[in-house]
């Protein structure tokens, strides 16, 4: 069930209230939050609990283990390559079993793997994540295993970090669960604040641009090119407001629940660099692909050209993980050849100076554009129609029409939107804290009203529930 | 702010241990949230009665379906009763609770084995402008192949317009009926191509009384707004290509599909300039059964089908794209042309 739906409402109030009510008895809050994760689950297909819960049960034997046994790594490794074979089977394997039978045919040779038609777990790229983080930080010792499966259960399963993050390190959520877990909501109209506005950005600004985005991406050949420029602004605004919308309300119902989620976006459409834009977009990934695949390979302690090729083999990861094709490959490298180029201008220019406002404005300018045409590889289905698209930007200009121009003005907006998010969140809240429950309620109402009037009839599905 | 009264419960143990006064911070910061969403929800649903109404009709029958719709329908009326007539668009009758279904057994849909009805139609004449129309399906992949295939042939312009999650049940949501008036007076197609049912297999809203999918009026109704959509095309001299289903992976799904199929078919049959392009078959497995992977001409397994075993993925697509493109070629005479030359028209 999506969050904001009808059937979700009435999911999430018994559950609310339960969930308050039984933290006096820790034990059954614990198995109430293992049993409403696995039913939110179960009503996508009853089928990926059986994933969900072996790869619990594989990760947390075997992670029990690393404490115990003289070779760690080793046992660290099978539960690793388990966790990972699990993504591999039923996200990749058909990619790489067709890319493999391309490649071999290249060089003559004949091969027919055989095909696993498998569907694949929702939000299984996510909790395999959690999965070995889990024991990376119990390897490393940063983390103390905990002898509670019912607690590293709920860590994998819980609802409404399950199907597309935050990702949560172990040592950020295994204390939330003592005791009954929190003794009073981490900030109310915060986490309401936090729901009106991913429902704003979902439910009316990625709708808007998402038709504007799909009908040029669709057929860019027939678009004039600012037209087609205008379109890749737009999925940027679309991806953004898509996925950190998402992140926003997971991050509210987690508060309603007593829960403090990590931050996973702060103004990522405002870096001055690719590297400071990985500091600002899906921070919990990030920091993830950063502790434990750029550092595991050395990250920048073994040489410049180590570092190179560590931050490519990173951004490369990233792509994969974010999707099955070439075309996020092909992003991912894209954004591992930013973050090269932008290591060497670093050191080419080492001297301190004082950035002026003029060198700040070219640097996000660059970095704006540089992400925003980045997104068409992972907005296209193949390299191909990226290239289709990067073609059509090429063309006689020709003035917009005044419905362009309109869209234009509402792109303009929705990123001045973005600059003030977090100042709107803080207004917000002091506002309701303020007042008393009627003009509270009576606020949250009018919100709801008018994002309900914004936007659509029906609610476009999730873009990150695909990885 | 008024405190919330502790219960003796809560006095008996709280007070003892002197955690009193946090243990009722807790429960007035829980109770408020959930007073909170508790009041929030049911007014904004009283106010969007309208929008929720529509929503509650699509939903699978059940409780839920049935809370909403009641709901719904009383709101209606209180607005009513307080002269918001403006915010009242339909007088909902919640459903007869249905007979015990049969819905809930599987059931093993039977493949369309029909022909394609052999065009004997007087079709229009060259140049052709064709707008390409329907659900999901069209403003998806295979829509998207079909539109950048044919502007590859000679043909004066082809038009799209694809809309996800609609169809022919619900004007109340979107109106093709309306739709195709504004398509057919700004487009001036001379053809049209049309794909519907992947979302029609829901319950029917007739004077504001709902039909449900499995009672015995739902047929005739889907029949006559099928018929009034085809009827208003037809008598325009626009001769109408009708895109079949293929079969999908939800048996349920598939014998609902059947039903419609057999629908367009017996309404086109009443139609000259009208032609049905059967799909059922043509994404099936050699054993005539549903399968996400199918084979390419060297024998090689593709996915076809998407996630959801009803859409299809590019390569599933031009199973699709052969039958209709051969289809097109034989009945209009069009012809591929040189790239240089490919129709490219844009359009807003």
């Amino acid at each position: 069930m999506l969050f904001p739906t009808f059937i979700f409402f009435a999911f999430f109030v018994p559950v609310l209230a339960l969930n308050w009510f039984l933290k006096r008895w820790p034990l059954a809050w614990k198995l109430f939050l293992l049993a409403v994760s696995y039913y939110f689950y179960a009503t996508w297909d009853i089928r990926f609990l059986f994933v969900l819960g072996g790869l619990t049960l594989w990760s947390f034997l075997l992670t029990s283990c690393i404490a115990k046994v003289s070779a760690r790594k080793t046992v660290l490794g099978i539960v690793i390559v388990g966790d990972i074979a699990t993504l591999l089977i039923f996200k990749y394997y058909d990619f790489f079993r067709t890319s493999a039978e391309s490649l071999l045919a290249q060089f003559g040779f004949s091969a027919n793997f055989p095909v696993l038609d498998f569907l694949l777990p929702i939000g299984l790229s996510f909790y395999t994540l959690r999965a070995i983080s889990y024991s990376i930080e119990v390897y490393r010792g940063t983390f103390t295993h905990s002898p509670s499966l019912l607690d590293f259960s709920i860590y994998l399963s819980f609802f409404p970090q399950l199907l597309s993050g935050p990702i949560t390190r172990p040592q950020h959520f295994f204390p939330q669960l003592h005791n009954g877990g929190a003794a009073r909501i981490p900030g109310l109209h915060s986490s309401f604040g936090f729901i009106l506005n991913g429902l704003f950005k979902k439910v009316v600004l990625a709708s808007y641009f998402g038709a504007i985005a799909d009908n040029v991406f669709a057929v860019p050949h027939i678009y004039a090119p600012l037209e087609v420029l205008g379109a890749v602004y737009a999925y940027a605004i679309v991806i953004y407001c898509d996925f950190s919308g998402y992140s926003d309300m997971a991050i509210g119902i987690a508060g309603l629940m007593g829960f403090i989620s990590p931050q996973n976006f702060s103004n990522p459409y405002f870096s001055a660099s690719i590297q400071e834009f990985w500091r600002r977009w899906h921070i919990s990934f990030s920091e993830w692909l950063r502790d434990y695949v750029y550092i595991s390979l050395g990250g920048n302690r073994k040489g410049r050209v180590r570092q190179a090729m560590n931050t490519l083999s990173t951004m490369l990861v990233s792509g994969l993980w974010h999707g099955v094709g070439f075309n996020y490959l092909i992003w991912g490298f894209i954004h591992g050849i930013g973050l090269v180029a932008q290591q060497i201008w670093k050191r080419l220019c080492t001297a301190t100076q004082q950035h002026g406002w003029i060198r700040t404005f070219v640097a996000w300018f660059v970095t704006l554009n540089f992400i925003s045409f980045a997104w068409i590889f992972f907005r296209t289905d193949t390299p191909q129609d990226a290239f289709a698209v990067l073609s059509a930007l090429n063309g006689n200009i020709v003035p917009l029409t005044a419905a362009s121009l309109i869209s234009m003005l509402f792109g303009i907006g929705a990123f001045i939107y973005f600059f003030l998010e977090s100042r709107l969140l803080q207004w917000y809240t002091k506002f309701q804290e303020k007042h008393n429950i009627i003009i509270q309620a009576a606020v949250m109402i009018l919100l709801v009203i008018a994002i309900i009037e914004l936007g659509p009839s029906l609610i476009p599905p999730f873009i990150y529930f695909r990885f | 702010m008024s405190q919330i009264p502790l219960t003796p419960a809560h006095i008996s143990k709280e007070s003892l241990t002197g955690h009193a006064p946090q243990f009722r911070k807790k429960f007035h910061d829980a109770f408020r949230a959930v007073l909170l969403i508790i009041v929030i929800f049911p007014a904004v649903f009283f106010i969007e009665s309208k929008r929720i109404g529509i929503l509650a009709v699509g939903m699978d029958p059940g409780l839920l379906q049935n809370t909403a719709l009641a709901y719904v329908s009383l709101a209606n009326r209180m607005k009513e009763t307080v002269l918001l007539h403006s915010y009242r668009t339909t007088d909902w009758q919640s459903p007869a609770m249905p007979e015990t279904g049969t819905e809930g057994s599987v059931a093993t849909a039977t493949a369309i084995s029909v022909a394609p009805s052999a065009p004997t139609i007087p079709f229009p004449l060259p140049p052709y402008r064709i707008a390409i129309v329907g659900d999901s399906f069209i403003a998806d992949r295979f829509g998207i192949d079909l539109e950048n295939i044919l502007r590859l042939y000679d043909l004066a312009s082809v038009f799209r317009e694809g809309k996800y999650s609609t169809g022919l049940t619900r004007p109340d949501y979107f109106d093709w009926n309306e739709e195709i008036e504004k398509i057919i007076a700004k487009e001036n197609p001379n053809i049209i191509l049309v794909m519907f049912g992947a979302n029609d297999g829901q319950s029917l809203l007739e004077n504001g009384k709902i039909i449900l999918r499995k009672s015995p009026e739902w047929n005739g109704d889907y029949e006559e707004r099928v018929d009034k959509f085809v009827s208003s095309i037809s008598k325009k001299g626009i001769a109408i290509f009708w895109i079949g289903h293929p079969i999908s992976r939800d048996n349920l799904y598939n014998k609902k599909i059947v039903d419609m199929t057999n629908i367009y078919q017996l309404v086109l049959s009443r139609y000259p300039n009208t032609s049905f392009i059967p799909m059922w078959n043509v994404l099936e497995d050699k054993d005539g059964a549903y399968s996400d992977y199918l084979p390419n001409s060297r024998g090689k397994e593709f996915r076809a089908r998407s996630s959801d075993g009803i859409h299809v993925t590019d390569f599933g697509a031009q199973f699709m794209l052969d039958v209709v493109l051969k289809n097109l070629e034989s009945s209009l005479g069009i012809k591929k042309i040189p790239p240089a030359s490919a129709s490219s028209s844009i359009h807003s």
